[in-house]
């Protein structure tokens, strides 16, 4: 039983063609014309590799030589009856079923991970981590937003003090250990009609949405929307699994170039759009009961939303879902209650 | 399964303290060749005498023309379609490649053309690649060690040099414990970050001060892991040059508002492939610093053109104008790259060896755009096909310029390497750009 190769000292680059032949437990290596190269090595002595693809394997000598082949098969039925085959791994990798298999639980697992396994765990730290964390978070986001986007609400004092005291019954209404704020901000020239929810509780209003209202029960309604996303701590999961998909990302591609890496952003970017849908549903979901339980028709709601963007309907580049359906999943949630 | 078949070959080349006119005869008598045949046989090139040798015949031909004088060569024949993990094409001739023991009819003195070569397969690396993620997935993540040396062994052992082929040989364990650390500090970071832009800036700082070390971590552990022919690379860089190298240089480079930091790209490099070593012979880099600041401005260039022509198209066609912006990104990044490495290469030195390399900037950008566009469609299951692609590239497009035969290098004693620094490089994505 012989393996044909090629044979060096592991103390220069000089090889030689050589055969390695195995009697019994023991292993030796010799020149073509028959001169001994090495003596008889206890074959547990050496360091034999796993088998890659088609790659050659080298084996190490305890005194630092080695045996190159090409000749994968030979060296491994030389070896199968002193050291098992040529690896499980390499097993795996020569059958297509094994692969096919692999790519099935891999795509499924990948897919299971951001539908399910991100999501619940970001809900699961988000509701962990003390109040402090999200107050110093909210204190950062606020200041950013009043750097750029936001500036001092321009509303007179006493509108001031009437919508504090209209939304107050509702602040008070949930049962959240969070205590919650309402603070107006103009944003004409960014934002404009909108409102926001900041981590530790505070809502913030702009200006533009309050002149943009027909009455009060449309600010309610979208103050329900709001707190729905407060009470299920949208900010920071939306911040933990933004932070945990681009973990991955650069676990699984660590090794790619930057031009790869611009377009592994493609998905991301795509997935965490898709949550944010996801966040807004559940603050719809949210506002249709509180604003149930506060003598409201939940439909104003879906009144507001469609004078604010009427024509939506990008599906996979928007952070909210279309209009047109949430307002029909808003009536059918309100049509249930009754 | 069938036994393993051989050739016998021969390039030309007689055994020492054999006469060529004798050994001709001898052969022409033994073979029993015509002399047509015996024009065809001593041409000088790579002519096969026999194939379909079993391993018993094909020693018996060797040693018989061996002693004769005749530097014979075996190879093993091209691989059986049985065989399921090595589709036979064309382009692959398995050999054992190395010169055998004789003389091998080069000149000692004569500088002859290494190409490199490279031999992997999409299809085979895509099975290897998908197996190790489920391997990973399976055991959590702790077996993404061994699926990083098998990865590497198979670029690795792919990848050939004058018939031999390059080895990885780092122990997955310590990959492991380096990974471990590694994760930790990237999860403190990430959210370090997100929570406290203050606490990011400190953990940012604090890296920042690490990453010479890391680089030089990096650059040791990987040299120490690679071996050719049984000879291991290594590196000599001290510490206090990485820290001039990737501290000290791009610092003065962003307060020189970027004038200087060509000449930091200059003096990483430098540090990176001038501290290299193969067995005991060190690598020497002259790269011009000049020729840097020529690169930046050319891809620099293209990447303002880029800006330029798309704003001018947006006025006419919106749409456009992206599809433009992003070819004049991709067009100035394949240029830096392309060139960037043509500089490295071709004023490296091993020895009397130099080293050259011509990546050329439009079909390197061809090859970094398809690559791009379907790791985008496929949702990044096209990986395994774009590393092979790149990895044929860089080979097709690279040489050793030996001076003589590589025969001579000699193996140093060295210590072992622990894989923290570079496992912590790997994570950050930390470029050693050689």
């Amino acid at each position: 039983m012989q393996v044909l190769g090629n044979f060096g000292h592991g103390d220069s680059t000089r090889l030689q063609s050589a055969r390695l032949q195995v009697e019994g437990e023991h292993t030796r290596v010799l020149a073509l014309d028959g001169t001994a190269l090495t003596g008889a090595v206890p074959l547990n002595e050496l360091q034999i590799p796993s088998r890659v693809g088609s790659t050659p394997r080298t084996l190490r000598f305890p005194d630092g030589a080695c045996f190159t082949t090409e000749d994968n098969d030979a060296l491994d039925r030389l070896l199968t009856p002193a050291r098992g085959s040529s690896g499980l791994v390499h097993a795996l990798e020569s059958r297509w079923r094994m692969v096919a298999l692999a790519l099935l639980v891999t795509v499924a697992t990948v897919a299971a991970l951001i539908h399910w396994g991100i999501p619940a765990a970001a809900r699961h730290v988000a509701f962990t981590l003390p109040a402090t964390v999200m107050e110093q978070s909210e204190e950062t986001a606020l200041r950013v937003l009043d750097g750029g986007l936001l500036h001092p609400s321009r509303l007179e004092a006493n509108e001031h003090v009437r919508l504090q005291a209209t939304f107050r019954p509702m602040l008070d209404a949930h049962d959240d250990t969070q205590p919650l704020r309402v603070i107006f901000r103009d944003a004409k020239h960014s934002i404009g009609a909108n409102a926001l929810a900041l981590p530790a509780g505070t809502i913030v209003f702009t200006d533009q949405l309050v002149a943009f209202a027909r009455d009060d029960e449309e600010l309610l309604a979208i103050l329900a929307h709001e707190i729905g996303h407060v009470v299920h701590r949208h900010a920071l999961r939306n911040t933990i699994q933004a932070s945990t998909l681009s973990l991955a990302a650069v676990l699984i591609l660590g090794d790619v170039s930057s031009v790869a890496a611009t377009a592994a952003s493609v998905p991301i970017l795509l997935t965490e759009l898709g949550y944010s849908r996801d966040f807004e549903k559940e603050a719809d979901a949210f506002a249709v009961q509180a604003l149930h339980r506060a003598g409201i028709a939940p439909t104003r709601l879906a009144e507001i939303l469609q004078r604010l963007a009427p024509g939506e309907h990008s599906d996979y580049l928007a952070t909210h879902p279309p209009t047109p359906e949430r307002s029909k999943a808003i009536r059918e949630a309100a049509s249930v209650l009754h | 399964m069938s036994q393993s078949t051989y050739s016998l070959t021969y390039e030309g080349g007689f055994r020492e303290g054999f006469d060529a006119t004798a050994v001709r005869e001898r052969v022409v008598a033994v073979l029993g060749l015509s002399p047509e045949q015996e024009g065809k046989v001593f041409s000088g090139r790579d002519v096969v005498l026999r194939h379909g040798l079993s391993v018993d015949d094909a020693l018996r031909y060797c040693a018989r023309l061996n002693s004769i004088g005749m530097a014979v060569k075996l190879r093993l024949d091209a691989e059986r379609p049985l065989r399921p993990m090595i589709p036979s094409d064309g382009r692959r001739e398995p050999g054992f490649g190395a010169p055998a023991v004789t003389h091998d009819g080069t000149d000692e003195d004569e500088s002859r053309v290494v190409a490199f070569e490279f031999r992997g397969e999409g299809t085979e690396f895509f099975r290897i690649w998908i197996v190790n993620i489920l391997l990973s997935i399976v055991t959590l993540g702790v077996y993404s060690a061994w699926a990083k040396v098998r990865t590497m062994r198979y670029f690795y052992g792919n990848t050939r040099l004058d018939g031999s082929t390059f080895e990885y040989l780092a122990d997955p364990i310590r990959i492991l414990k380096g990974r471990a650390i590694a994760f930790v500090l990237l999860l403190l970071y990430t959210f370090s970050d997100q929570f406290s832009p203050l606490l990011g800036f400190a953990t940012f700082a604090l890296f920042m001060l690490a990453l010479p070390w890391i680089v030089r971590q990096g650059l040791a552990f990987r040299n120490h892991n690679s071996a050719w022919r049984g000879v291991r690379f290594g590196f000599d860089g001290s510490l206090g040059d990485a820290y001039k190298a990737w501290l000290m240089w791009p610092l003065l480079g962003v307060l020189s508002l970027g004038i200087l930091m060509p000449y930091a790209f200059a003096q990483q490099a430098r540090y990176a492939i001038g501290n290299g070593r193969f067995g005991t012979s060190r690598f020497a880099f002259d790269g011009p610093t000049r020729r840097v600041y020529i690169i930046f401005g050319a891809a620099g260039g293209v990447m303002i053109a880029g800006v330029a022509l798309s704003t001018i198209v947006g006025f006419a066609l919106p749409p456009l104008s992206w599809l433009v912006l992003l070819a004049g990104y991709l067009m100035g990044f394949a240029l830096f790259g392309a060139w960037m490495t043509n500089w490295r290469f071709n004023h490296a030195r091993l020895d009397g060896h130099l080293f050259e390399a011509d990546y050329d900037a439009l079909s390197y950008a061809k090859l970094v755009f398809t690559n791009t566009l379907m790791m985008v469609l496929t949702l990044g299951l096209f990986y395994p096909w774009a590393r092979v692609r790149t990895a044929r590239y860089a080979a097709e497009h690279t040489r050793v310029i030996a001076d003589g035969n590589l025969d001579a290098f000699v193996a140093a004693r060295q210590q072992d390497q622990t894989a923290t620094g570079a496992e912590i490089g790997d994570l950050f994505d930390v470029e050693i750009g050689i």
